[in-house]
């Protein structure tokens, strides 16, 4: 499970069990580690969420829960950021049973996949959800193009949707696809285990325009990194080694704002006594595949970790651990020097939407600009800017001067209908 | 039967044993604790059946 930052610049996630009930919960953290519990999910209204959250301007928050809801078998639900929750939808089972996070649409919609259910021999389905709770399956997994996707689905700058099957495809190790809003489905690229296999975690699209991914297992058995070119071909950057480089990564990469690739692996570590195989470790990668391990994870400051990782806009990276620290897991900060930042919510707009920027530590600004085009603006904290999609303004980076220092985004701003 | 983009890989030396070790522990910090009263963090469903 990834962390997610919110307006007020605290990160929020799901946690898997405990809570009031013992059926999980959304939780929210401060910087300094102050935890507090949004919900504790009940079972009616879901339980045992597996994945983060996705948010949107409003600072709203989406996610799935994989069981619970009105027939057992999970739920889509939002939730405030003050913890009032409403479920959505709640899953029947054939159409499903969600494991992924949700991704908001260029179109205002979600998407999402599960990991069972549909239409094609129970291989699980790719989905769109209003944000009124009506579901539309728009594709099912038939086995030979991939089964039981597990990873939530990215947003590319064209609008289509990227994703992993977990399983099956043509050599039973798993795929990637493509898929257009419309339900367009496109198989990418079938994984024949020496390149990978079992791809848990998602995609995401880098700055060059590539697709960039894990495998949790094949490579020399411990899983590989791997890029999709822009032309459809597919790169195996890294292949663990299951020691102290790490091993079977799970979680979605994240590019920070340094161009790099930042990651965790399951296992690996030197750390081998305490955990068998490794405690796992966080790592760094470039676009050319070298690595360097950045931290080797010891079970006392956690274990396990098996999301990926969130760049705050304090320019640390974020995360969490499944086991280890006091037994049932860990949420923390690798600090690896690199500057604050802006981060806009949604990415993408129409010319005179009101659109969220996060920052951290805001104060006297003085510019929002659009790929250079000027735009209207309220600071409303130190963590959040409220501003308009200026007319006539073009895709490109967002930037804003505070007390004289420009922060870029992190990634471009796609303006639609431009 | 989807047309599948042209397989071709590379592989970029970054192969097991060749990995840089960096390690930043004075930079990490653990900021939560979860100790199953107050929740435990998700871990990974495995086993779907396929």
């Amino acid at each position: 499970m990834s962390l997610v930052q919110g307006i007020d610049g605290k990160l929020y996630g799901t946690t898997n069990t405990g809570g009031a009930s013992n059926y999980g919960t959304v939780f929210a953290i401060n910087l300094r580690g102050g935890l507090t519990t949004l919900h504790s999910f009940s079972n009616t209204d879901g339980s045992n969420p597996g994945a983060g959250l996705a948010m949107v301007a409003d600072g709203t928050l989406y996610g799935t829960t994989f069981s619970g809801g009105t027939y057992g078998v999970g739920t889509v639900f939002q939730i405030t950021q003050s913890g009032d929750l409403t479920s959505l939808y709640s899953f029947s089972g054939s159409d499903g049973l969600p494991v992924s996070p949700l991704v908001l649409g260029f179109n205002g919609m979600f998407y999402g996949t599960t990991a069972v259910g549909g239409s094609s021999g129970d291989h699980g389905t790719i989905f769109q959800i209003s944000p009124g709770g009506t579901l539309t399956t728009l594709h099912s997994f038939s086995g030979q193009d991939g089964a039981d996707p597990q990873a939530g689905l990215v947003q590319a700058a064209n609008g289509e949707l990227f994703g992993t099957a977990s399983e099956d495809g043509q050599n039973r190790a798993g795929t990637a696809f493509s898929i257009r809003p419309s339900g367009t489905f496109q198989e990418l690229f079938a994984f024949d285990n020496t390149d990978g296999n079992t791809p848990i975690g998602g995609l995401i699209q880098g700055t060059d325009g590539n697709l960039y991914g894990t495998t949790e297992y094949g490579g020399t058995s411990y899983g590989t990194v791997f890029q999709i070119t822009a032309a459809g071909t597919a790169v195996v950057l890294y292949t663990f080694s299951g020691g102290a480089d790490g091993g079977n990564p799970t979680g979605t990469l994240v590019q920070a704002t340094d161009g790099n690739f930042y990651g965790t692996t399951q296992s690996g570590g030197t750390s081998t006594i305490v955990c068998p195989g490794g405690c796992g470790t966080i790592f760094k990668i470039t676009s050319s595949g070298a690595l360097t391990t950045l931290y080797d994870f010891d079970n006392t400051h956690g274990a396990y970790p098996a999301g990926g990782l969130v760049q705050h806009t304090d320019g640390n990276l974020y995360g969490t651990t499944s086991s280890g620290g006091l037994g049932d897991g860990t949420v923390f900060r690798l600090s690896t020097g690199l500057s604050s930042f802006v981060k806009t919510v949604p990415t993408f707009g129409l010319a005179r939407a009101t659109i969220a920027i996060l920052g951290y530590g805001l104060t006297g600004v003085t510019s929002v600009t659009f790929n250079g085009t000027p735009a209207a603006f309220t600071l409303e904290s130190p963590t959040a800017i409220r501003a308009t999609v200026p007319s006539g303004a073009t895709t490109g980076t967002v930037q804003v001067v505070a007390d004289g220092a420009t922060l870029s985004s992190n990634v471009a701003f796609v303006v639609l209908g431009g | 039967m989807p047309q599948l983009f042209a397989r071709a890989l590379v592989l970029l030396g970054a192969m097991s044993g060749l990995a840089a070790h960096a390690l930043y522990d004075d930079h990490f910090t653990t900021l939560v604790n979860f100790n199953g009263s107050n929740a435990a963090t998700a871990v990974r469903v495995s086993g779907t059946g396929h």
